[in-house]
């Protein structure tokens, strides 16, 4: 089976690159400015409180022993503790990860229709006034960078209509309305920058496949043009966007950064920026590391989904 | 098939939509007073006052405990737990009263016994409290309960000023025996409000009234529900759309925004922190006092209050005390004068101008602003300065007390510490490279004198000194800026930050 063949290859290639990934991550905190103990005691350090500090915390212990032991640990499935709170990193992660994966779907849900309905439409009537008009909208709203968007959402849907909370604040004992509530407006911003992208890719797709032969042989047998278009069309055009999906999933790793940000919301781009300013390192690795996971996945998937729909690319 | 899926998707979404709007659904913590903070301890935040990672960290403790004594925005020393207090004629010895009849939340009477252990608690090394440093003036054996209602401070040498050195954010009082693990995530204070919900890190913190708290008729408010914003715009949202009823710092970007909204009041504070140029007096061209005479001559102080800080500020007169202070050696703001800086300039051999780089970065807001201004200003006079930003998160690690000319910013001290802590010769931070045996005993002498006036005059003279011939530009103090949401009123806006007294604040 060559597509097995090809799977472990890649899986194979993605753990090399996950280890890399976190040498790096590894690499660049030692050289940064600043450690935790730094951090913790902020202006109030003193060179004895910090001495004591970075003791108690083994920061003295050579870095590439450190980064050994991480691993070792991390192979046996432990996270370590948080430099900072001395809490398990698992126990840290565990809430945020459900936090944002709840968003992520939640925006997932949002950006399917959101992609495929302006472009069936602007691919029905290309280059009629429809096409256009959305074609304009999806152009301004692919140059807003995320943090705007979100602004210009938070002014319009908090100030200016008072249906949303402006800080997206939940936990434990929040109801699943205070959650949806709370993720709306992160979710249609993370929706929106990635349809802006399969919108247009889609449409284009749409159109190509409009033009083949195989669908002009369809309409001559006269298939309803509905029909056409959902059972012949829109299934091919869907394999290449499949790819800006995969792409966009791995966007959403990082905008959840920035989104996270602007919305309070208590995610993982939050704990992960958060861990950054306390140099907060198993905190910060396990972080990175999940988002690396997410983003080396969702191309391997992509890549196998694309071998799977097109029987072309099976060979070798 | 996959077109119906979709519009039904589409269709449950418009639906959740919809339900959102409905106002009968209410948060947990909706009928509080809802607070807003700006600082974010995240996976440090604690209960535990030896901690006080932050700023964040005062929200809470702030309103679970209380101090001995509250200071204002003067120094002025008022009572809290204690009721009055005395010092020996040799100025070795304070004595504290301590109020009676004062319960923990747990149930368990305050006594001298708990101002004992709390002091003892922040002197040990092993706690690891930033509350070392800055109680070293302590001897850890010479805190005494006296009995039950007395408390006693002994200190190797005299400190005059006890009751406001000893009023930090670090010093509210727990009770005996309490560790750090139970602290950190069970308060048990005096104070006027009971943790109720608080997990590190947790985006939501809820605080109930304490029913026994020992000022009678306070706190005004049921409940408090504390939650921070990291970003200004979701917090300005926020108290527009009356989310939100105090918040406690508003970004001087958004002050504009905010300043127009009748359903907002914005609160001001005194000077709350400094904002400098800071030169090294021992490195060219600096080392010329002719230099650094003609840079201090060339602000015009009053339009750099307003322009950087919008005017939420006041002048300052290159000492860290505010002019308005008794302890201040002018009552007058230096005036530009751009004909002097030019002269001065010649004299100390730069006819034809002088170039340098002035490094800043966004570590305290407005700083690049300050920067720029003061390069504006400075160019009439002949000067080219060269301003450098750098990234803000890294400032205070990599260039401050790095560069040779730099901003920076404090927050407010009381007289003899404000002029102690970056210009004396053992400073911690010698931002300005000052060093003057003259200065240090002029400054030592001022904080050993226990008669109030002559200290006062040792203070003017001091800091005449530094604001002469220092490298020190200080040309304005930044006012902190709050809002208050209409209809809610009762909050007294305290220069220093962590002092936070939600006593009185009411919603209606």
């Amino acid at each position: 089976m060559p597509v097995v063949k090809l799977a472990i290859a890649r899986i194979g290639l993605s753990a090399f690159t996950l280890l890399l990934v976190s040498a790096i991550v590894f690499l660049i905190l030692e050289i940064l400015p600043g450690d935790v103990a730094t951090r913790i005691l902020g202006r109030d350090a003193t060179p004895e409180t910090l001495e004591l500090l970075r003791n108690e915390l083994g920061l003295y212990r050579p870095a590439i022993t450190r980064y050994v032991g991480w691993l070792a640990n991390l192979l046996h499935g432990d996270l370590g503790k948080s430099l900072v709170s001395y809490r398990p990193v698992a126990e840290i992660l565990g809430p945020r990860i459900y936090n944002t994966v709840l968003l992520s779907a939640y925006a997932f849900l949002i950006y399917l229709p959101l992609t495929i309905i302006p472009a069936l439409l602007q691919a029905i009537w290309r280059d009629r006034p429809v096409d256009h008009v959305l074609s304009v909208i999806t152009l301004v709203l692919l140059s807003m960078p995320d943090f705007l968007l979100a602004t210009i959402l938070l002014f319009t849907f908090v100030v200016l209509v008072p249906l949303l909370p402006a800080m997206s604040l939940v936990d434990d004992s929040s109801t699943a309305l205070d959650y949806l509530r709370a993720m709306t407006l992160p979710a249609i911003t993370l929706a929106v920058v990635m349809a802006v992208y399969a919108v247009r890719m889609l449409r284009d797709n749409l159109i190509e496949v409009l033009d083949a032969d195989y669908i002009k042989m369809a309409e001559l047998k006269g298939l309803s043009a509905r029909r056409v278009l959902l059972r012949h069309a829109l299934p091919n055009a869907l394999v290449p966007t499949l790819n800006v999906t995969a792409l966009n999933l791995a966007y959403l790793v990082g905008g959840v950064v920035v989104v996270e940000r602007v919305f309070s919301y208590p995610g993982f781009g939050n704990l992960l920026v958060d861990s950054l300013q306390l140099r907060d390192l198993p905190v910060i690795e396990a972080t990175v590391m999940i988002a690396a996971l997410v983003y080396v996945m969702a191309n391997l998937i992509a890549d196998l989904a694309a071998v799977v729909l097109n029987p072309r690319l099976r060979t070798g | 098939m996959r077109l119906a899926t979709t519009l039904g998707t589409a269709a449950a979404c418009g639906l959740i939509f919809a339900g959102m709007s409905s106002p009968s659904l209410a948060a947990a913590g909706d009928e509080c007073v809802k607070i807003l903070g700006y600082e974010w301890s995240g996976e440090k935040q604690s209960m535990d006052p030896a901690d006080m990672y932050s700023g964040d960290d005062a929200y809470h403790t702030f309103a679970v405990y209380n101090r001995l004594v509250d200071i204002d925005d003067n120094f002025n020393v008022s009572p809290e737990l204690a009721t009055e207090w005395s010092v020996s004629p040799d100025g070795l010895t304070w004595t504290f009263k301590l109020r009676e009849g004062v319960k923990f939340h747990s149930g368990k009477d305050f006594s001298s016994a708990d101002v004992v252990y709390t002091f003892k608690r922040l002197l040990d090394e092993k706690t690891g409290s930033g509350a070392r440093a800055v109680l070293e003036f302590l001897d850890p054996n010479g805190i005494k309960a006296v009995d039950a209602t007395t408390v006693t401070f002994t200190t190797p040498k005299p400190v005059v000023e006890l009751p406001v050195l000893i009023s930090n954010k670090f010093t509210n009082i727990v009770p005996e025996g309490a560790t750090a693990d139970k602290l950190q995530l069970h308060g048990d204070g005096t104070g006027p409000f009971m943790q109720e919900q608080f997990t590190p890190n947790a985006p939501v913190r809820i605080l109930r009234k304490n029913p026994n708290y020992w000022n009678a008729g306070q706190p005004k408010a049921e409940c408090l529900r504390i939650t921070v914003a990291q970003e200004a715009v979701a917090g300005v949202s926020a108290i527009k759309a009356g989310q939100v009823d105090l918040m406690l710092n508003v970004d001087p970007s958004v002050i504009p925004s905010l300043k127009d909204d009748p359903n907002v009041q914005l609160l001001e504070t005194a000077a709350s922190n400094s904002m400098t140029v800071s030169m090294w007096v021992d490195t060219k061209p600096f080392d010329d006092i002719k230099v650094r005479q003609a840079l201090k001559a060339v602000v015009d102080r009053q339009a750099m209050v307003d322009t950087v800080l919008l005017g939420f500020g006041e002048v300052g007169a290159d000492s860290p005390v505010p002019i308005n202070s008794p302890a201040s050696y002018t009552k007058e703001p230096p005036k530009q004068d751009i004909e002097l800086a030019k002269k001065l300039l010649a004299e100390a051999g730069y006819k034809d101008g002088l170039k340098f780089d002035l490094y800043t970065g966004e570590g305290v807001p407005g700083m690049v602003r300050m920067a720029q201004v003061f390069a504006e200003m400075a160019k009439p006079a002949g000067f080219d300065i060269n301003v450098i930003v750098t990234p803000a998160e890294s400032y205070w690690d990599d260039v401050w007390l790095k560069k040779p000319a730099l901003t920076s910013a404090w927050s407010m001290r009381p007289p003899g510490e404000g002029l102690a802590v970056a210009y004396t010769q053992n400073a911690k931070w010698k931002e300005t490279r000052w060093e003057r045996p003259d200065y240090d005993a002029l400054l030592l002498k001022a904080n050993t004198t226990v008669d109030n006036a002559e200290r006062t005059k040792l203070f003017q003279q001091t800091g005449e000194l530094l604001a002469k011939e220092g490298g020190l530009i200080l040309p304005m103090f930044v006012h902190q800026v709050l809002a208050l949401r209409k209809g809610c009123e009762g909050y007294t806006p305290r220069a220093q930050n962590f002092n936070l007294n939600f006593e009185d604040l009411v919603c209606k």
